[in-house]
């Protein structure tokens, strides 16, 4: 049952409408009026063709060389989707508290030596509360078993 | 994220690209931007984006929603072109001369010409002005009046009218283009997105 539409919506579906309409137009066309439209624009079809060719080539290759760089972040993402995920244990915490939590790590043989990367440009103090919270969680990640 | 999602090593989308001829994609996207832009120069900025956008990691194609990768491409060019326009031109508001213009044409008290438009009358002054200028075509004004309706889709005014498919779309040609016309007389982005008048090809149609 069609409903009775406000302007602005009606407006933009003329406009949609319209696009679908050429681009319907555009797919029914045969490749010789395809040319036929280019070189009514002043385009060469030939040049075109090559240069589709080419540019789908070049696109790919660069695609590839670049894919690590998706690849690591979306691992990077999924990461810490999964953080975030994990149920939050120290958002009560008082800063004394996280402060000893954090020393009782980097005694941990297990933990000394990531928590030393995670503070080896800064001292403990002058991390935030919630700062210390996050890397309480990262080592609690760690201890169970996600290196 | 799901396999069709990722455009990069085996991915679905990255498979549908190789496969795909570019030869024969690639002129046909180009005549679509030429005449959308009426610049084959113009027209193949847009189509390059439009495929480095593709091929990049965050290509927001979803062959889920729209498996033609010509048509997803053509609205990429759509879109570009229209944001292009816009960026370029401060039209998004419409001035008090342009739509005073129109208003002397079709009269309505209830209209404010002393200040900027809201968002609600622009659209209602240019379907008002839209309608006028379809007065003298009964099919095209037809065809409006079921847009308004919610019934657009060229089938379902097949249906509607019991007029044969050809006369509805050069019915609705018609009233896109008198649609052109409106947003180039108060002005509006949407200008650019619709048939001009002067295109090839008008069907005068008539039921």
């Amino acid at each position: 049952m069609a409903t009775k539409r406000t302007p602005e919506e009606v407006w933009k579906a003329i406009v949609k409408g319209a696009e679908d309409d050429e681009i319907d137009r555009v797919l029914a066309m045969s490749d010789q009026e395809v040319d036929a439209e280019l070189r009514a624009h002043g385009g060469d079809p030939e040049k075109i063709r090559r240069e589709g060719a080419a540019l789908a080539a070049k696109l790919g290759a660069d695609a590839d060389r670049l894919a690590w760089q998706f690849e690591a972040a979306e691992a990077l993402a999924r990461e810490q989707a999964r953080l975030a995920a994990r149920p939050k244990k120290y958002d009560a915490v008082p800063r004394a508290e996280l402060e000893m939590l954090l020393a009782a790590a980097r005694t941990s043989p297990r933990f000394a030596q990531p928590v030393a990367v995670m503070f080896r440009n800064r001292k403990t103090e002058e991390a935030s509360d919630d700062e210390l919270r996050a890397l309480l969680e990262e080592i609690d990640d760690l201890a169970d078993g996600n290196e | 994220m799901n396999d069709v999602a990722k455009p990069h090593g085996k991915s679905a989308i990255r498979a549908r690209l190789d496969a795909e001829k570019w030869d024969k994609t690639y002129p046909r996207l180009r005549a679509f931007a030429a005449g959308r832009c009426r610049s084959d120069a113009m027209g193949a900025d847009l189509v390059n984006e439009a495929l480095a956008r593709i091929y990049a990691p965050d290509c927001a194609w979803d062959p889920a929603k729209e498996p033609s990768v010509e048509r997803y491409l053509m609205s990429v060019v759509n879109s570009l072109r229209i944001n292009e326009i816009t960026s370029a031109a401060v039209q998004r508001n419409v001035h008090i001369d342009k739509v005073r213009h129109a208003a002397e044409r079709v009269r309505d008290d209830a209209a404010p010409v002393d200040e900027v438009l809201s968002r609600e009358q622009i659209y209602t002054r240019r379907i008002t002005l839209l309608r006028a200028r379809l007065a003298e075509d009964a099919n095209a004004l037809r065809v409006l009046e079921l847009a308004l309706e919610g019934i657009d889709a060229l089938a379902d005014i097949v249906v509607a009218t019991g007029w044969t498919p050809k006369v509805v779309a050069a019915a609705r040609l018609r009233m896109q283009r008198n649609a052109a016309a409106v947003a180039r007389e108060i002005g509006g982005d949407d200008e650019i997105a619709l048939p001009r008048e002067d295109d090839e090809d008008d069907e005068e149609e008539v039921a």
